[in-house]
């Protein structure tokens, strides 16, 4: 922390030097022409830290370059900017103070110097280059923080990303295995689900002779022939808008009506079942045989829910779904088998043939009837 | 001109002592004396300087005069050469003004004040008459 005192005079430097010595400022260094200061200030050289000097007493009037510009030069470094000047001269003339103020001169003093002006100043200057320092500083330790901040900020704007990432990938794995209102209701922490539905229609499929198969083919073979028809089935109850249940060995489960109700869940049935018989006619077995599904169908009530804690599966109960899964193990190979309360709600837009009665267990003689077709 | 010229002890003092002793105050320990330092540089770098303002009054440069005479102006302030401050300070504004005009015969007038304030540091302050 140094004070620097250019001028041409020798007599002018002792004398100023002179004179802050006997103040008690003992660090001084004296430059004898502007280009002597500039290589005392390290302007122009390699970028070293800031200069250690922290006030310069500049002459005005020097041979080669002046005061001024000499000031000009100083102010335009960002390494030295902030280190105040004070003019010497022994000129009062307004018009060159006016110059040594615009090229950034902090102060001025005149020849002969006058001991406590010459004080007072040199030390509000070093007062005003402390204050500017510390501010420097904070200013400084404020960026690095706010620097921090934002970092920590990033990675937290990451962390989160990934979060709603995860959220994303699980909420499709759930709406996988769920519906999206039954989903939502679980998400609400309902404890059990178990709805009414009055009127839906619901259908079974199997695959005509499936244990026969299983014995013969490999069954790496039986499973991809599986996965392959069941896809196609999964598409066919996305198109129609029904909800597939499950699947349980070769049996294909699915409903129309719910979770939200529609009052054509027997049609969109019946034309799911339709696609269905469209979808494996002309498939081979691995065996080479033609491949064939048994469908039965039937219309009624029944409750929808997910219970147990585990494992959740919408799933449907009551008499509506055990007499659906009658008629498709009661009925013809290549069948839609649906019972009365179907056929009536389809009758004058399908064509269908009567198949008699076929006798369900707990439940006796029922009418039947086979859809062969739209009208 | 000068109506004084073969009264030199009637001549106004050419030094300010108030101002040159003043220094004395600045006077650090262990060093060599202040004041007689500072009035050997005075002596040293004068001469150029007066040499300065007579070569820009030659080559009929005011930008230059009022350079050399500010120099000039602000070495000798500083030890109360107050005659020569004086002259250097009308030098300075006769540079200022544009013109080297009437120049020459204030140099003369400095030169003579200039040897006049030599005589005197050398010989310190006149005694009370």
């Amino acid at each position: 922390m140094s004070l620097l005192i250019v001028d041409d005079s020798a007599g002018s430097r002792l004398l100023l030097s002179s004179i802050l010595k006997a103040a008690g400022y003992k660090e001084l260094v004296t430059a004898e022409s502007a280009q002597g200061a500039f290589e005392r200030l390290g302007l122009n050289g390699p970028a070293t830290g800031p200069s250690d000097v922290n006030l310069i007493l500049m002459d005005i009037s020097m041979p080669d370059m002046d005061g001024i510009e000499a000031c000009c030069r100083i102010k335009a470094d960002a390494r030295l900017q902030d280190i105040p000047i004070i003019m010497v001269t022994a000129s009062t003339e307004t018009e060159d103070l006016q110059l040594a103020f615009t090229a950034g001169a902090m102060d001025y003093i005149t020849k002969p110097p006058n001991k406590v002006e010459l004080l007072a100043r040199v030390r509000s200057a070093l007062e005003l280059k402390h204050e500017m320092d510390r501010r420097k500083e904070v200013t400084q330790q404020l960026q690095e923080s706010n620097l921090r901040l934002e970092e920590a900020l990033a990675s937290l704007d990451e962390k989160h990303r990934q979060l709603l990432e995860e959220q994303a990938k699980s909420e499709r794995l759930l709406l996988n295995i769920l519906p999206q209102p039954i989903a939502e209701r679980l998400k609400q922490s309902e404890g059990v689900i178990a709805d009414n539905f009055p009127d839906v229609t619901v259908l079974f499929a199997d695959i005509v002779d499936f244990t026969k198969l299983s014995a013969r083919v490999p069954p790496a073979d039986v499973v991809a022939m599986l996965n392959d028809v069941f896809s196609k089935f999964d598409q066919l109850a996305e198109k129609h808008g029904l909800e597939k249940i499950k699947t349980i060995g070769d049996a294909y489960m699915v409903v129309g009506g719910l979770p939200t109700p529609r009052p054509d869940h027997a049609e969109a049935v019946a034309d799911m079942a339709l696609d269905m018989r469209g979808a494996v006619a002309g498939r081979l077995r691995a065996t080479g045989s033609l491949l064939t599904v048994r469908i039965g169908i039937h219309t009624g009530p029944v409750i929808a829910g997910v219970i147990g804690t585990k494992k959740f599966i919408y799933d449907l109960w009551g008499d509506t779904v055990n007499i659906a899964s009658r008629m498709e193990s009661l009925g013809a190979p290549a069948g839609i088998q649906v019972t009365a309360a179907t056929y009536e709600r389809l009758r004058d837009r399908y064509l269908f043939e009567r198949r008699g009665t076929v006798q369900v267990k707990g439940k006796g003689e029922m009418v039947t009837y086979q859809l062969v077709g739209r009208k | 001109m000068m109506e004084n010229e073969n009264q030199p002890d009637e001549l106004p003092e050419a030094i300010d002592w108030a101002v040159l002793n003043g220094l004395r105050e600045f006077q650090a320990e262990d060093e060599p004396d202040l004041v007689q330092e500072l009035v050997g540089l005075f002596k040293r770098e004068a001469p150029p300087q007066i040499e300065a303002i007579r070569a820009a009054i030659t080559a009929g440069d005011a930008e230059r005069l009022r350079k050399a005479a500010h120099s000039l102006k602000g070495s000798s302030a500083n030890l109360g050469v107050r005659l020569v401050s004086a002259l250097g300070a009308d030098l300075e504004q006769k540079g200022r003004s544009g013109t080297v005009e009437g120049a020459d015969a204030l140099l003369a007038q400095l030169e003579r004040e200039y040897a006049r304030a030599c005589q005197a540091l050398d010989a310190g302050p006149r005694g009370p008459a």
